[in-house]
């Protein structure tokens, strides 16, 4: 029984799914699939939750699992993330299709399997199972991003995705060679053992780490891997957008947070000075750099969402950087921030489908004016995401932030120096952050430009975007709990 | 006493008004009107009750407290706690304000609910007006000093609220302004008092603070002959000068008569203006401390008396005359506090409040029945008597009681008052309890002239008030209203007030009760012997009945003032209220906005310049640049992908060496890091052999301890530890054969000897066994060698010649690639720490 547990969110994810792909085979008439894969969703989410507070034993789980997949309780808490960005998304996304006219099943199939081949990604204890989840995941959301064919852009963004989605996994499966040629096995925990006995190749070695990072950098979008991303982002549909930011990025983030735990943390690869936290620190600063200087000039809001994700890629690489110092609490701060960054860019995604109805996107910051005035239940949601977003107390992106820039901070030296700059930055992401709730609250649509209709209300869609504020919310005033249980999986994580 | 049945009747008087604030503020808006008054009447009319009922309870020298909860603990330096709780104390001082307060705040609450019977915002006036109720319940009951500074904000609220209650009149806004500023000023003070007071004596309780006076008769500050007591009955009246409205912070209150009119006889006239003399009789122990703050108050005091006293006298609106008068009236009381008679000032506080109200109220009523908006102008009234009877005599007993003629409530009081400065004025002697009080005779003089002319000018704008008002015939066509019984009744029990609240104060068999206990809330000072005599008495009724006769003379059958035409210029000045708002616009206002407009463009234009405009431009280059890096082209952004990959081969690929020289208990070392992949080897005397890797290179980390052995034959360095330089590094000099000078920076100018300063006295150079020094110093020899490994001194400044070694670092990558570098590191060797003169940091320096 321990198997089952130790995999029951994946396979809540699997056997719901396959049945729902059956079941749609057979249905005469459309069913509620938003709500039956946020249900889904929701299953994995409650044994994710229910496995950190009860937690696997790992000794009684087969080998045949634990050779590839963790069961600590990080590997939980970042199936849970998943989870809840997935529920978001599915909820919101399905009156996105209906509304626009683009309903097509394969969507949720797509969004399901997607986020559990994140999981297996996010848990992957094998250099082959951290590729097989990666290519999981991201295929279906080359797949997603390409649903929208009748659109140019949409064919754009998913081929400039797939290309270069590509090329980054081949340089992570390009970087596990070197890793496996160097180390003789493609376990983490046995190249690990390999690393501490000094019985790897060296220069394989640390070619083969640099292009393993690499590719999961792509993947997080940080620069100067990020240039995907504002194509990806734009081009895709609303939710599809959510889903890559809510869903993908993280999933990438818990996976480099366990590569980087169970294969450097403690060994002399970490050291600040000279080994990867400087090479991390490096990427976190240049993302931070590009990520919130190339939100400030974009008016559309889905690319927007790109480079802050590109930015807040930075402030969390800060965050893994700082592993090195204080592992579990730094560790415990990044999958904090995980959950706030998730929730908000849920969030915010939610609300953005709100303001549009069929034929009229509302994508653009200048789609926005008024709405506050016209629509406050709607307008409020994006504006709380927003702050949360540019980190703003009492939103959970505060804490998350709070969090990670303190661990930076207490690591000294340089790390230091970088928290003081991601606080600066962060500074100059309120310009954009706060643009869009300037737009929503203070200005007026010019005159002869179209007023952003919102689409009627719709159960599912309310219900995403009230999860989505009663999160974010929640998560700043009473952090606690989850600070609490991120601190747990961290421990889980770093065994 | 204690009973604690009884004390939640303190609770139940405080809250009682509190409830109707909320019942009218949350839901006026879905109540009819009757059902707002019936709360805002009946709650403070159950406030009375309950207050009356504690009052009666409680017996001279006796004290009822609610203890309430702890609301805050003040944390003081030494690890003491001063608790501040939230209890509500009534003794005879607070008790009678008590009663008085929730009784005339009952009687304006059922006068308004005539008075402002049109108004729109009917509920929002009465939740204002039952706050201010609460707020004012809050101070006169606060056992405590912070507790009673809520009191204090919360009426300056409500008084701002009220006065400003038209808001879309933006005069009006502006008087309301005007009055919550000048009250922040005076606030600011008692705050500062409350600061001295919790360091001095620890405690905020009133009970305590008045039994630790002593405490206070500490210099306030080193070498300054004013006490603490001083001080702090100097900061507390001037925090009154602004609630009771006191040369110099007067001008708020004619303005504050912008506000309804019944606001104006409770908050303006009755009860916030006069907690100032509330303050300071809770605090008598304090002022009684210092006869000079003492003195300082009565001279305020009576020129507040005198000048506000014949301002009104010009004034031709009636709440205009009428606020000029409560200024007038409460410098009456300042003065009496000013002698150390807190009992008589409470006594006037009590009679002022009856017959004051009367007279706002009464005119309310006259402006109510002839329809005018904001202030009835005394040209346009008269001859009001015959249709408004009940009014015109109320407002006559008021007139009567305010004039202080004999046998009417203002003429007890006053009289108390005038006895007591006659007192000073005549020196007889004065103690408060065993303390003399020491005024100088000269102020008592004064102020008893001042107070006499003051009395002469209450009598005449009193009965000019009333004779232009309601005799002669009427100036304006209007046909008055009638006033209604909600109106009236207020008016009549007012009147019954102002005459019977005087015989309070008599002896009387059965009544002495209440000035007994009064008296024995407060220190009063009290002639030491005897005292008395009526001259005070006859003074005082000779100046009322002049002031009389010469506004019958004046005013019998005139039909236009001709106060103007006698007075002239001087009337003039006495309408512009002696021109002081204009000097404090020009003294204060108009330097004060000279500085805003100038920190406003200083931040405009050079700040936002700065901060703003310029990384403004860096951000929005970076957007510029960051944005054109996203071509949008696939095989670009592939290859950007790529060199990034190939930046992060860099970091492993290309040759980096780190390495630390450290310097340690005299002893130098070189710390070569952890790194994974790169190893280390190192020669340290440059002999060709390595000291680290002989066998092959070894991986970090790796400490080296170098040796003066290691040292190269015939170099050095000179290495200077200015003794003012701290834990800082030595200064360190490659020298040549040719001769450097020292500069005055690198010897450390602080420790040089006097006479060498700015001469650059050292000079170095070197020779073949070593160092030649050559100075020009005074006690210095002219010129010495200095060897390697030793040192000498210059004035403190230490200087030590280092041996030079000059170290070759060789790092492998885990590539095989090589990287050299060489490091000269002056050795700092043992000796360089030995035969300190001074106590100096470290030789090894600052790791």
């Amino acid at each position: 029984m321990n198997d089952f547990f130790a995999l029951l969110p994946l396979f809540s994810i699997a056997a719901f799914g396959l049945l729902l792909l059956v079941v749609e085979a057979f249905a005469k008439e459309r069913l509620d699939w938003e709500i039956l894969t946020g249900s889904i969703f929701g299953v994995a989410l409650f044994a994710a939750i229910g496995a950190l507070f009860a937690p696997v034993d790992a000794s009684g789980v087969s080998e045949s699992i634990t050779r590839y997949l963790s069961v600590d309780r990080g590997a939980f808490l970042s199936d849970a993330l998943i989870a809840l960005g997935g529920l978001i998304t599915a909820l919101a996304a399905g009156p996105y299709f209906k509304e626009h006219g683009l309903e097509r099943v394969e969507a949720y199939f797509l969004l399901l399997f997607s986020a559990l081949g994140g999981m297996v990604f996010a848990r992957a204890e094998d250099l082959v199972t951290l590729f097989i989840g990666l290519e999981m995941m991201s295929l279906g959301v080359y797949a997603l991003v390409a649903l929208r064919r009748t659109s140019a852009r949409a064919v754009e963004g998913a081929v400039k995705y797939f290309l270069l989605g590509s090329f980054g996994g081949a340089i992570l499966l390009f970087g596990s060679a070197l890793l496996y040629g160097s180390a003789g096995t493609t376990s983490l925990v046995g190249i690990r053992e390999a690393l501490d006995a000094s019985d790897v190749v060296e220069s394989l070695f640390v070619l083969g780490t640099v292009m393993l990072l690499g590719g999961l950098a792509i993947k997080v979008a940080a620069a100067p891997f990020h240039t995907w991303a504002p194509d990806a982002y734009q081009g895709a549909m609303i939710p599809v957008t959510g889903f890559m930011s809510a869903v993908v990025k993280t999933a990438a983030f818990a996976a480099l947070v366990r590569v980087l735990a169970v294969l450097y943390v403690g060994t002399s690869l970490m050291e600040p000075s000279t080994g990867l936290p400087l090479l991390l620190g490096g990427l976190a600063l240049l993302s931070m750099l590009v990520g919130n200087l190339g939100a400030l000039r974009q008016e559309n809001i889905k690319r927007l969402l790109a480079y802050s994700g590109v930015a807040h890629a930075g402030y969390l690489l800060l965050g893994v950087a700082a592993i090195f110092a204080n592992p579990e609490a730094n560790a415990a701060a990044v999958y904090y921030y995980l959950f706030t960054y998730a929730a908000g860019s849920a969030l915010v995604i939610a609300s953005l489908i709100s303001f549009g109805s069929r034929g009229r996107e509302a994508v653009d910051v200048g789609d926005l004016a008024g709405l506050g005035r016209r629509h406050p239940w709607l307008a409020f949601p994006m504006a709380v995401g927003m702050f949360s977003m540019l980190g703003f107390p009492p939103t959970g992106g505060f804490f998350g932030k709070l969090l990670v820039f303190r661990g930076a901070a207490e690591a000294g030296g340089i790390f230091a120096f970088l928290a003081l700059a991601a606080i600066l930055l962060s500074v100059v992401s309120a310009f954009y952050y706060l643009r869009v709730v300037v737009s929503l609250y203070y200005r007026e649509p010019e005159e002869g430009q179209l007023e952003a209709i919102p689409m009627g209300s719709d159960a599912s869609l309310s219900l995403a975007i009230g999860l989505g504020t009663l999160l974010v919310i929640l998560l700043g005033i009473y952090p606690a709990p989850l600070v609490e249980l991120a601190s747990l999986a961290a421990r889980g994580l770093l065994g | 006493m204690g009973d604690s049945t009884l004390s939640i009747l303190l609770l139940l008087t405080v809250l009682s008004p509190l409830a109707g604030a909320i019942v009218s503020g949350a839901f006026g808006s879905k109540l009819p009107r009757t059902a707002i008054s019936a709360v805002a009447v009946g709650s403070i009319t159950l406030s009375f009750v309950f207050a009356a009922i504690a009052y009666a309870a409680i017996g001279a020298g006796e004290a009822l407290v609610y203890e309430g909860y702890r609301w805050i603990t003040i944390p003081l330096s030494g690890g003491r706690e001063v608790p501040i709780e939230f209890a509500l104390r009534m003794d005879a001082l607070s008790g009678m304000m008590t009663v008085m307060v929730t009784g005339i705040a009952a009687l304006i609450h059922l006068f308004s609910t005539g008075y402002m019977s049109e108004e729109r915002s009917y509920a929002r006036y009465f939740a204002h007006l039952n706050f201010f109720t609460f707020s004012m319940l809050i101070l006169v009951l606060a056992s405590n000093l912070p507790l009673l500074f809520v009191g204090w904000e919360g009426v300056g609220l409500a008084s701002y609220l009220l006065i400003g209650f038209w808001h879309s009149n933006l005069a009006y806004e502006a008087a309301a302004r005007k009055a919550f500023i000048m009250n922040r000023i005076g606030d600011l003070a008692v705050l500062v008092a409350i600061f001295i007071i919790v360091q001095t004596a620890g405690t905020l309780d009133f009970t305590e603070i008045n039994a630790s006076v002593a405490l206070f008769d500490a210099a306030a500050i080193d070498g300054l002959s004013m006490t603490k007591a001083t001080l702090l009955a100097l900061l507390l009246f001037w925090g009154c000068t602004a609630k009771s409205a006191q040369i110099p912070l007067f001008t708020w209150l004619p303005d504050a008569m912008a506000g309804p009119t019944p606001v104006s006889a409770l908050i303006h006239a009755a009860t916030m203006v006069t907690s100032g003399v509330y303050l300071a009789a809770r605090m008598s122990p304090v002022f009684v401390s210092s006869s000079t703050a003492l003195t300082v108050i009565l001279l305020v005091g009576a020129l507040t008396a005198l000048v506000a006293g014949l301002v009104a006298v010009s004034q031709n609106q009636m709440k205009k005359v009428l606020a000029f008068s409560t200024v007038s009236q409460l410098g009456f009381m300042f003065a009496a506090i000013g002698v150390g008679a807190f009992s008589a000032a409470l006594f006037h506080v009590l009679t002022h409040a009856f017959f004051k109200a009367l007279l706002f109220l009464g005119s309310g009523a006259v402006m109510y029945a002839v329809g005018a908006d904001g202030d009835a102008h005394l040209d346009q009234l008269g001859g009001l008597r015959k249709k408004l009877t009940v009014t015109a005599i109320s407002f006559l007993i008021g007139v009567v009681a305010l004039a202080g003629i004999p046998l009417t409530a203002g003429f007890f009081s006053k009289d108390q008052i005038l006895h007591a400065v006659f007192g000073v004025a005549s020196g007889e002697a004065l103690a408060a309890g065993d303390r003399a009080i020491e005024i100088p005779g000269w102020a008592g003089v004064a102020a008893l002239t001042m107070l006499l002319i003051a009395a002469i000018a209450t009598a005449f704008y009193a009965f000019k008030l009333y004779l232009r008002t309601f005799e002669g015939e009427p100036r304006s066509e209007v046909e008055p209203k009638a006033v209604g019984r909600s109106m009236t009744l207020p008016l009549v029990v007012l009147a019954v007030g102002s005459i019977a609240a005087g015989y309070l104060w008599l002896p009387v068999e059965g009544m002495e009760y209440f000035a007994e206990s009064l008296r024995a809330s407060v220190l009063d000072a009290l002639p030491v012997e005897g005292g008395g005599g009526m001259l005070a008495m006859i003074l005082g009724t000779a100046a009322a009945l002049l002031g009389l006769g010469i506004a019958f003379g004046m005013y019998r059958g005139a039909t236009e003032d001709p106060l103007p035409n006698k007075l002239g210029k001087a009337n003039e000045l006495l309408m512009a209220n002696l021109g002081i708002d204009t000097l404090y616009r020009r003294v204060f206002i108009a330097p004060f906005g000279a500085i805003s407009r100038f920190v406003r463009s200083f931040d405009r234009e050079t700040v936002d310049a700065l901060f703003v405009a310029i990384p403004a431009l860096v951000a929005r280059g970076g957007a510029w640049a960051v944005t054109r890096l996203q071509s949008g082209v696939v095989h670009a952004q592939g290859t950007l992908i790529a060199v990034g990959v190939l930046l992060l081969f860099g970091f492993y690929f290309y040759p980096r060496l780190s390495y630390e020289v450290i310097h340690e208990g005299g002893s130098s070392a070189i710390l070569l890091p952890e790194s994974y992949g790169t190893r280390y080897r190192v020669d340290l005397d440059g002999d060709g052999r390595y000291e680290l890797g002989a066998e092959g290179f070894e991986s970090g980390p790796q400490r080296i301890q170098i040796a003066n052995a290691h040292a190269v034959e015939g170099e050095y360095r000179l290495l200077i530890y200015p003794a003012d330089r701290g834990a800082d590094e030595p200064i360190e000099i490659a020298l040549s054969g040719s001769p450097t000078m020292l500069t005055e920076r690198q010897l450390g100018s602080h420790y040089l000897p006097k006479g060498a300063r700015g001469s650059r006295p050292v000079v170095v150079y070197q020779s073949e066994e070593g160092v030649r020094i050559r100075t020009n110093l005074p006690d210095e020899d002219g010129e010495r060698t200095l060897l390697p490994g030793r040192q000498t001194l210059i004035g403190t400044t230490r200087l030590y010649l280092a041996p030079l070694a000059r170290v070759r670092i060789e790092a492998e990558n885990a590539f095989g690639h090589v990287t050299t570098e060489t490091a000269e590191i002056a050795l700092r060797g043992r000796s360089a720490g030995s035969r300190r003169v001074i106590p100096l940091p470290s030789a090894g320096g600052a790791r």
